[in-house]
């Protein structure tokens, strides 16, 4: 999990985290569309709050994101996995491996990353400059920037998404200076 | 000893008088004997003693060879209390365990005592002769001498298997024997009971309050007066399913009504039968005649649940207003399990249970499965 940038502790939980029946997936399925729809924006406005890129299932299992202690109520294993199966189906989660133990969190998709990456680069004059990924993700000229400590995988995929616009051309990918040269 | 002969399966009309256990059997005034212990078994026609060691070696006094008997009791050298019994000498062919004894007495040793009642049924047994009048004779005549081998291997086993099927079917046979004079008696008893509820009717006046009340309860503890039968109805089940209906109906309004407006089926089938007393009711029709309540114009209807439990409920709480009502209690107590709601409406937890499902699957409220156990709150999630 990347390391988060302000306390978990400052995060505003939602009301469904106090009701105790949040933690069991309900049998109704117009209880359960609805309580699926408040996992999902807990899980996806929970990552965004930590900067969280991806997460490891047993990791996020065992996290306070799905356990209440006040409450002394969990999601079980299979709840998780339900709620997964329905970030997978909003694309709002993508799993990183065949085995499914891991996944990226899209709090932005990677076309909005993009886009924001795009925007960076034409006002700081950085086109058909050739740059650096760690430039972009761990650079000075990011810190303020949303996509500082932007996880590699998911800068790769953005950049993927301008190269499929021609806006950006991908260099030494996979070699010691992998690099991206803005169009 | 060679007045007793080998057990061989008894004669026709045997049937067990006495039992005394602890018994030996000696010569003459023989100290010593093989026969130290036994159970000793008296019936009309003989004494068969089985050696509690080997229940399998049995021997055969028959009654025909007593002269005479006495009876001694246990004295402070004696063994225990003892009846002597004088024989007569054994027919040709007896096959014992003994060919020859110059001794005309047996002594049969009681050490745990029971003499007494064996003696007083010995000599009645002996007195009667019946041995004399049984057709298939004793086992000490003649036309039986030939076949009158111990019973062993395979075909001793075979003959007492025979023997205890035997003895099953007749008291299988007893026993329907005794169900149906019961039914018989039954059947007098409900009608009787009619008759009184009628006199009762007819001298309101003549009979007292007190009279009138103990009769009542006598009648209540008699059930249902005059139970519907399928014997009435040959050919029309669904006039007597209909009957069967107004019944059920009968019997189980009130109950229903004060206690939550439904009731399962295995406690209607209870219910109803316990009511009707000896006239039972097979499951099935008590489901077919639940099923005939719709078409009597009967206050109560039979109504299955998503998860397949059948209840019997008021037509008048529909499915609205029982949700309504569960919706409410929930809401009231802010979370609740089917054991409470069972406590508050007098009704069964699987009732209880059933409700809050139907109540979920409405979407009015919501469940919480831990380690608490299942409970349920109102439906936050559809605000």
């Amino acid at each position: 999990m990347a390391a988060a940038t302000t306390t978990a502790s400052a995060f505003k939980w939602p009301w469904q985290y106090d009701f105790p029946p949040f933690f069991t997936i309900q049998k109704s399925l117009n209880t359960k569309d609805k309580q699926l729809e408040a996992w999902a924006r807990l899980v996806i406005d929970y990552a965004q709050h930590n900067k969280i890129y991806s997460l490891d299932i047993a990791e996020a299992t065992t996290s306070e994101l799905f356990n209440n202690q006040k409450l002394n109520r969990r999601l079980s294993t299979d709840g998780v996995n339900t709620v997964l199966q329905y970030l997978e189906q909003k694309k709002l989660i993508e799993f990183t491996d065949n085995g499914r133990t891991r996944f990226h969190i899209f709090w932005r998709r990677p076309d909005v990353w993009a886009n924001m990456i795009y925007q960076w680069a034409v006002e700081n004059a950085f086109i058909n400059t050739p740059l650096t990924l760690y430039e972009i993700t761990h650079g000075d000229d990011t810190t303020n920037e949303s996509f500082h400590n932007l996880e590699r995988e998911i800068l790769m995929k953005a950049l993927t998404c301008l190269e499929e616009q021609r806006r950006a051309q991908l260099m030494n990918i996979g070699g010691d200076n992998e690099g991206v040269k803005f169009i | 000893m060679n007045r007793l002969s080998w057990y061989t399966p008894g004669e026709s009309t045997e049937e067990l008088l006495c039992q005394a256990g602890h018994v030996g059997i000696y010569e003459g005034d023989l100290k010593q004997t093989n026969f130290e212990q036994g159970t000793a078994s008296l019936t009309m026609q003989r004494i068969i003693w089985a050696d509690s060691s080997d229940p399998d070696r049995r021997l055969v006094l028959h009654h025909s060879l007593v002269i005479s008997m006495e009876k001694h009791h246990k004295s402070m050298f004696s063994k225990g209390g003892k009846i002597v019994v004088k024989l007569e000498k054994p027919k040709a062919g007896n096959i014992g365990p003994v060919n020859s004894s110059h001794y005309e007495t047996l002594r049969l040793v009681f050490r745990h005592g029971g003499e007494d009642d064996f003696f007083k049924k010995y000599e009645d047994a002996v007195r009667r002769k019946t041995w004399q009048r049984s057709s298939s004779g004793s086992s000490s005549s003649g036309s039986r001498a030939s076949s009158n081998l111990r019973s062993v291997g395979i075909s001793g086993i075979e003959r007492r298997l025979a023997e205890n099927h035997q003895k099953t079917h007749e008291t299988i046979t007893q026993a329907f024997d005794d169900m149906s004079k019961l039914m018989e008696t039954a059947r007098e008893m409900v009608a009787l009971s009619k008759s009184i509820s009628e006199k009762v009717r007819s001298r309101k006046g003549e009979i007292s309050e007190d009279e009138t009340i103990a009769f009542k309860s006598y009648l209540l503890s008699l059930g249902v007066s005059d139970p519907v039968t399928k014997s009435t109805f040959v050919g029309s089940d669904s006039e007597y399913f209909q009957k069967l209906a107004k019944e059920i109906s009968d019997v189980l309004y009130e109950h229903i009504k004060e206690n939550g407006g439904m009731c399962a089926l295995p406690e209607v089938y209870c219910r109803i039968n316990r009511a009707r007393g000896m006239e039972l009711l097979s499951p099935e029709d008590v489901m077919n005649a639940c099923g005939a309540l719709s078409r009597i114009n009967s206050p109560l209807e039979l109504h299955r649940f998503p998860s397949g439990v059948l209840v019997v409920q008021l037509k008048s709480a529909s499915m609205d207003s029982t949700v309504g009502q569960t919706l409410e209690f929930v809401s009231k107590l802010e979370r609740a399990s089917a054991n409470e709601l069972a406590e508050s409406l007098g009704i069964t937890v699987i009732l209880a249970r059933e409700r809050l499902l139907a109540a979920e699957e409405s979407g009015l409220i919501c469940r919480d499965d831990s380690i608490e156990g299942l409970l349920f709150y109102p439906n936050r999630f559809m605000e």
